[in-house]
């Protein structure tokens, strides 16, 4: 999501989009943790919400 | 059951479920063995990153855009913004001061709060009414009763909240149909963005309290 948005959700209201994406890629890229412990809790996310993505 | 992963991150992970299903302070144990290995700052990176996760991932299957099979797909790393924020905070934001430890993700946070309540797809009173039932349902401490109070909600509002913060999947195509036709899907889209962020964010509230 955001600007690197591919799923089209924030189309018709990028300002949204752009916001989120630069909270999401502050979050990502900035920081001290590595990104796999991130990327593990993401995936222990999806799987306790059950979330296809 | 044995397993691979590196043995500082277990804790995170322990935080990780306590954070999903069971939104409140720490439990000591807890909190005495993520606090040995990271710093506040660390915990607060990733307690806000499990609230977007989590939020928004409970968006999408609340407006019904999971895939119904998905391969796996490489995505690349989110990018950082390349333009530095310059935002005013107020002190008396309970957000504001609980993200304080990572301070470019409060001002990104608080940015991302400000264009929500621009959007004006769904009604503003409305929304209100739903962030504060939200931060009851997740008992977050007097101080965001009080910064975002607003009246009681209505039935079908309070049934959202709880929808969103205790069912997700029980969201159905009637209730989006509904919205749709009275507030567009533009509205659908920011009810949603709304319900997916406060819920994050008091996640994160009621958890680091644990520091209180």
């Amino acid at each position: 999501m955001g600007r690197d948005d591919r799923s089209g959700l924030f189309l018709a209201y990028p300002g949204i989009g752009e916001r989120f994406g630069d909270l999401y890629g502050t979050f990502w890229c900035e920081g001290n943790l590595p990104h796999d412990l991130k990327e593990a809790v993401r995936l222990r996310n999806a799987q306790l919400t059950d979330c296809g993505y | 059951m044995p397993n691979d992963l590196p043995k500082h991150w277990l804790p995170i992970l322990k935080f990780t479920d306590h954070f999903i299903n069971t939104p409140s302070p720490l439990p000591h144990e807890l909190f005495a063995e993520i606090t040995d290995i990271y710093t506040k700052a660390e915990i607060t990176e990733i307690a806000l990153g499990l609230g977007l996760f989590h939020g928004f991932s409970k968006m999408l299957i609340a407006l019904g855009r999971e895939p119904v099979e998905m391969d796996t797909t490489i995505i690349p790393t989110p990018t950082a913004p390349m333009t530095k924020l310059e935002i005013q905070v107020p002190d008396s934001h309970p957000v504001a001061s609980l993200l304080s430890p990572t301070p470019d993700l409060r001002d990104r946070w608080i940015d991302l709060e400000n264009t929500l309540w621009k959007m004006n797809n769904y009604p503003r009173m409305e929304l209100e009414k739903i962030r504060s039932r939200l931060a009851t349902l997740l008992d977050v401490s007097l101080e965001y009763e009080n910064f975002y109070h607003s009246g009681d909600s209505s039935r079908d509002l309070q049934n959202f909240s709880d929808q969103f913060v205790f069912d997700i999947r029980s969201f159905t195509d009637e209730q989006r149909r509904a919205i749709i036709d009275e507030f567009g899907s533009d509205g659908l889209l920011n009810l949603m963005i709304c319900l997916a962020l406060y819920d994050g964010i008091f996640r994160v509230a009621t958890t680091l309290d644990s520091w209180h």
